[in-house]
């Protein structure tokens, strides 16, 4: 249980302590010995300050993780894709509007030109596949 | 059925946080200098002078003996003494045997310990 030669506590004992498990050789061991008690007080607190002082690092170090390489570039990055697209999106409406526009100017005269067709259809009297025969008809 | 389920969320968000914690500090290699973190340790005014200079020089030892144990004892030492898991959980997070994360917790202490200047 104790060390061989100081008559203290050996290293896995005061370990089982700071884990919390001490046997209970161990435990009466600390009750009578000031010294135990005072080294293991000492680690305590000793690891209580490092829990402290590493959770502060790790939060800075999380907060940085996030921070800093994210920002500039990811958000110029999302900055110029937004531009990009708002660009092609300003394109599109002015080649869809430009064809809009003159494709209105446009549709009076194709109209027209199909009614003139269909005026010419309509007032045939003979259908165009049956032309030739009025034809040689009228040469008769 | 309302609470069973209620457990179940909470577990798996507890899981969730355990593994966060697990990778977090696997990948850490703890490449802040000591004193650095050491002076981050909280300033106790109760305190001498004195006793805060040799608290604060405890911790920079703890943090240089724990950046140059191996890997897998920096973990659980990390897990065990920043994050105050208890072995079972340390098991969970770590898929160790709980037998492994308390032979690794030993050795991490010793090793601490010892630069520490602790008597064997």
């Amino acid at each position: 249980m104790t060390h061989p030669y100081s008559g203290h506590l050996s290293s896995e004992r005061l370990s089982e302590c700071i884990l919390g498990q001490p046997s209970p050789d161990a435990r009466r061991h600390l009750q009578d010995c000031p010294a135990c008690r005072a080294e293991l007080g000492n680690f305590r607190e000793a690891l209580g300050e490092f829990r402290g002082a590493v959770r502060c690092w790790s939060e800075e170090q999380a907060q940085a993780a996030l921070a800093v390489p994210a920002r500039p570039s990811e958000s110029r990055s999302w900055m110029a894709a937004h531009q990009f697209a708002m660009a092609l999106l300003l394109a599109a409406v002015c080649i869809l509007g430009s064809f809009i526009w003159h494709g209105g100017e446009n549709a009076p005269a194709s109209d027209a030109v199909l009614l003139n067709q269909v005026d010419a259809q309509v007032s045939r009297t003979v259908p165009s596949s049956m032309e030739p025969l009025t034809k040689l008809v009228a040469q008769e | 059925m309302q609470t069973w389920l209620m457990q179940i969320a909470v577990n798996l968000i507890r899981d969730q946080i355990r593994n966060r914690r697990f990778q977090f500090w696997r990948r850490t290699s703890l490449t802040a200098k000591p004193v650095d973190v050491a002076g981050r340790a909280i300033a106790d005014h109760a305190r001498s002078p004195e006793a805060q200079a040799l608290l604060n020089e405890q911790v920079a030892a703890i943090w240089e003996a724990a950046s140059k144990l191996p890997e897998r004892q920096r973990t659980v030492f990390l897990l065990r003494f920043v994050e105050d898991m208890d072995v079972l959980d340390i098991a969970g997070a770590t898929g160790m045997k709980e037998g492994t994360v308390k032979t690794h917790l030993f050795r991490a202490l010793r090793a601490v310990r010892e630069r520490l200047g602790g008597t064997a």
